[in-house]
């Protein structure tokens, strides 16, 4: 019998959204089962790059293993398909479908789709103008290939899959973007114009990400540890969800550094964020800051630490097993609370916060309530 | 579903536009009256063996100016526009540094290609010196395309803000205003600073030639002879605001932001769609409460290309039947400033409300029988505008469509 | 009308093939590719980008419309070529 409250989403706010589903495509594995395996074990995910990548700062990555578009996706719109894509695709069909690939999430034109990304395929842009700048004429580039260049491509193509014709939205945000794209499926169902959502994040792992990021890391820091995936949510309203919830989205709030004090900005956000969900700093249960490589990611910890209670801090596994997954990171996070929860009765009724910070300086906190039934 | 009339009221105290026809309110106002046009050569990048050299870059832009407490090197061109436009928005809106602060607030800037002209430079760099190593970290550090709104915020002073850079492409602008719309109406800010921003790029530019988009002369859109879009950039940014807020303190108020509608196509990743465009035009009216007959004029997305125009026209007819209303294209005169286009569309639609003038679909010469419309041909047209659409369609199927209303005067 | 190179049009026929996503080996000289395969105007500028980076040359996009099938698409593509 559980010592929480009976039935906490009968004293949710109207309007709170819950979790009902999540699926991973994640250095753990593709899919739900590899990725709460993967995180509960505590596993590390770095292997040597694949040599097909190229030339690379750093010759070990946290890559999807064995993921192959065409192998996947099968032939058909694949061959110049886009690693991000691919992997938000593969996600929403873990998310949608049962095993035997059959539709088990109702949708319909009140189903919306938001996605956070870093900056899409750098490989695919940095592919296109280097066959700009090297062919014979600066118009010799990959016609075919152009379509999965645009930022808001996944998001329109796993729309295209599963005939979603409601609201679509792509938004940039870097290891932010999962808990900025929660917060705007959450107003927008707020506004009527959703009933349900697919919320997530992704990012790609390129030779193209790896240079930009191993040139844009402060001298002093470590050639970073890059991972990529898609995290992805089925998000709906308390009221009227279709299926038990995992958790529920009692808050979530950003702030911008804007004095260069990430630390602070962590803090005054948690608190913040904490106030909105009405529950103390000493409640919370699980926090999972996203472990960046970075000044600022150490900055988060500490002040993650200062306030929450010690085993907070240890309950899930540290993100940097997956290695630095840019926009996937929060939406990992999520995950990872729901995967160890589920195998955690006492997780039910209880309190994760979510942290990230991201190097544009954009800080968010989510707070969520854990409500799922265990395995 | 509507109730437009239990919500919150919000409204357009504040705009500021860096666009190729004219930097801040004043400049704008007065180049979509007289039917400027910001096509000019390209001074941007190297346009050897491309075969033609016309964009709507913006012309004399000092950064400097406007841009006074973040480092001009912490953002690309686009980022520079977008702050400076913010900057330009909270001073026409009367609002201080002081006034913002620390208030709860949102800020969102759309774009389509964000930083990708210093993407092209790191790639030059790399290819220059046969080696990645060479590539120059302060670039590096600022391609992200969050930074677009990160940055407003550090210069405003503003941390206490969600800072969302919508990366629906050439709708963002439009799905950026109307986030900001939802988030004041649902009472948990005040205020919203929104818009979009691009630059001007190879990459664009580029993309557009190869899929044959570009026009060999200027942008006519809906015009029978019509052969594509020049690129374009700028940033527009508008202050949304509560009306109690608004009311509050005084401010002038240019328009109410009276609803939108957002719709995917879900059927092709760059063609743009009959349907899609009709239902995103509905569903922006139902939630403005606004009937069909009241609007005065369309904003269209008007690209100038042979599919969008004809697409477009079939959805405002679906919509409209056989008598439309005017429906022009700003991007006649702008070109096709991407991110920033639905932006400085809605802002053009604030102004032609504002100050009772239709905005001219330029350089047309003959009416595509396929697209049935006044497009107001050349000349801006002196009107009484109460309410506006502005359209705007993007590459994977997004659509966002927004109506602007006069208000109570 | 120029005279058809049996090389070249074999590696036309490739370029089509892969870039309208057919089969190779169903891929007729004369079937329509927008009206029998399934093709729209956008994949057809992949075929003609295709071409254009395969043989150095430069294809207006006026001659879009008259790439209806792989025969007519080779004599646009050697009529820019000058073969």
């Amino acid at each position: 019998m559980s010592t929480a409250t009976a039935r906490p989403e009968a004293t949710l706010p109207p309007g709170t959204p819950v979790i009902t589903g999540w699926s991973a495509v994640s250095p753990y594995g593709i899919g739900r089962e590899e990725f709460a395996a993967g995180v509960r074990a505590g596993a590390k995910t770095a292997v040597k790059a694949d040599a097909g990548l190229g030339p690379l700062p750093s010759s070990d990555v946290c890559t999807v293993p064995g993921f192959d578009i065409q192998e996947q996706l099968g032939p058909r719109g694949t061959a110049k398909m886009d690693r991000l894509t691919a992997l938000a695709l593969v996600a929403s069909d873990g998310l949608l479908l049962d095993a035997d690939g059959n539709r088990a999430v109702a949708t319909d034109e009140l189903t919306g789709v938001v996605l956070g990304i870093t900056m899409g395929s750098l490989e695919n842009v940095t592919d296109f103008l280097r066959q700009s700048y090297t062919n014979a004429r600066p118009f010799y580039v990959d016609a075919g290939r152009i379509p999965f260049g645009s930022l808001n491509h996944a998001a329109g193509a796993t729309a295209i899959r599963h005939d979603l014709k409601g609201p679509n939205t792509t938004v940039a945000g870097g290891r932010v973007s999962g808990l900025l794209a929660l917060n705007y499926a959450r107003r927008l169902m707020g506004q009527g114009r959703a009933t349900k959502y697919l919320v997530g994040s992704a990012e790609e792992f390129s030779a193209a990400h790896a240079w930009f990021e191993h040139t844009a890391t402060a001298s002093g820091d470590p050639a970073p540890l890059l991972g990529e995936g898609c995290g992805l949510f089925l998000v709906e309203q308390a009221e009227a969800a279709e299926r038990p919830p995992l958790a529920a989205v009692l808050s979530v709030e950003t702030r911008v550094d804007i004095d260069d004090d990430p630390g602070a900005a962590v803090t005054a956000c948690a608190r913040r964020a904490l106030q909105r969900a009405g529950v103390d700093a000493g409640e919370v249960w699980a926090a999972v800051p996203c472990a960046a490589p970075t000044a600022a990611g150490r900055a988060e910890h500490e002040a993650l630490a200062a306030l929450v209670p010690a085993d907070a801090l240890s309950r899930v596994p540290s993100m940097e097993l997956l290695g630095d997954t840019s926009a996937a990171s929060a939406s990992f996070q999520i995950a990872a609370v729901l995967a160890v929860a589920e195998a955690d009765a006492d997780s039910r009724g209880r309190i994760a916060l979510v942290s990230a910070v991201d190097r544009d300086g954009a800080v968010a906190v989510a707070v969520l309530r854990l409500m799922g039934e265990q395995r | 579903m509507s109730t437009a009339t239990a919500r919150r009221r919000v409204v357009l105290t504040g705009f500021g536009v860096i666009s190729s026809i004219g930097t801040g309110v004043e400049e704008y106002t007065a180049g979509l009256r007289s039917g400027r046009s910001g096509a000019r050569p390209i001074t941007r990048f190297d346009t050897e063996g491309f075969g033609q050299n016309t964009a709507c870059e913006v012309p004399d832009f000092e950064p400097g100016r406007w841009i006074h407490n973040v480092p001009l090197d912490d953002m690309g061109r686009a980022g520079q526009y977008a702050v400076a436009a913010a900057r330009m928005a909270v001073d026409d809106a009367g609002l201080t540094e002081d006034d913002l602060g620390e208030r709860q607030a949102v800020i969102t800037v759309g774009t389509t290609d964000g930083e990708s002209h210093d993407i092209a430079v790191l790639l030059e760099q790399e290819l220059a010196a046969g080696d990645p190593e060479a590539m120059d970290p302060v670039l590096s550090r600022r391609i992200n395309a969050g930074r677009l709104s990160t940055v407003i915020a550090r210069e405003l002073r503003m941390p206490n803000v969600e800072a969302t850079t919508v990366t629906t492409a050439c709708a963002a602008g439009n799905y950026s205003i109307g986030y900001g719309l939802d988030s004041i109406r649902s009472g948990e800010v005040d205020i919203a600073l929104c818009g979009g921003a691009d630059a001007v790029c190879r990459k664009a530019f580029a993309l557009f030639k190869r899929f044959g988009a570009l026009t060999p002369d200027v942008v006519r859109p809906f015009d029978k002879d019509r052969q594509g879009i020049l690129t374009g950039e700028g940033a527009g940014i508008l202050v949304l605001e509560s009306l109690e807020s608004a009311l509050a303190r005084g401010a002038r108020i240019y328009a109410e932001v009276l609803g939108y509608g957002l719709s995917c196509d879900a059927a092709h990743p760059t063609a743009p769609n009959r349907d899609g465009i009709a239902r995103g035009i509905r569903l922006a009216l139902d939630d403005a409460g606004v009937k069909q007959e009241e609007i005065d004029f369309i904003s269209a997305h008007g690209t100038g290309t042979k599919a969008n125009d004809k697409t477009e026209s079939a959805a405002i007819v679906d919509v409209y039947g056989d008598a439309p209303p005017r429906t022009v294209a700003v991007k006649s005169m702008l070109g096709h400033s991407m991110g920033a286009a639905s932006a400085l569309g809605a802002i053009a639609c604030g102004l032609a409300i504002e100050h009772g003038f239709i905005p001219p679909t330029i350089n047309h010469r003959e009416t595509d029988p396929d697209c049935p419309l006044d497009v107001v041909p050349n000349a801006a047209v002196e009107a009484d505008v109460r309410i506006v659409q502005n359209n705007s369609s993007a590459f994977a199927g997004n659509n966002a469509v927004l109506i602007l209303g006069t208000y109570g005067e | 009308m120029t005279t058809v190179a049996p090389e070249r049009l074999s590696r036309i026929r490739e370029i089509i093939a892969e870039n309208i996503d057919v089969d190779l080996d169903g891929l007729s000289d004369t079937a329509l590719f927008i009206d029998e395969l399934g093709a729209d105007s956008l994949k057809l500028i992949d075929v003609l980008s295709a071409l254009e980076m395969e043989y150095s040359i430069v294809i207006d996009m006026n001659e879009l419309p008259k790439m209806t099938n792989v025969e007519a698409t080779y004599q646009v593509t050697a009529a820019a070529a000058g073969w």
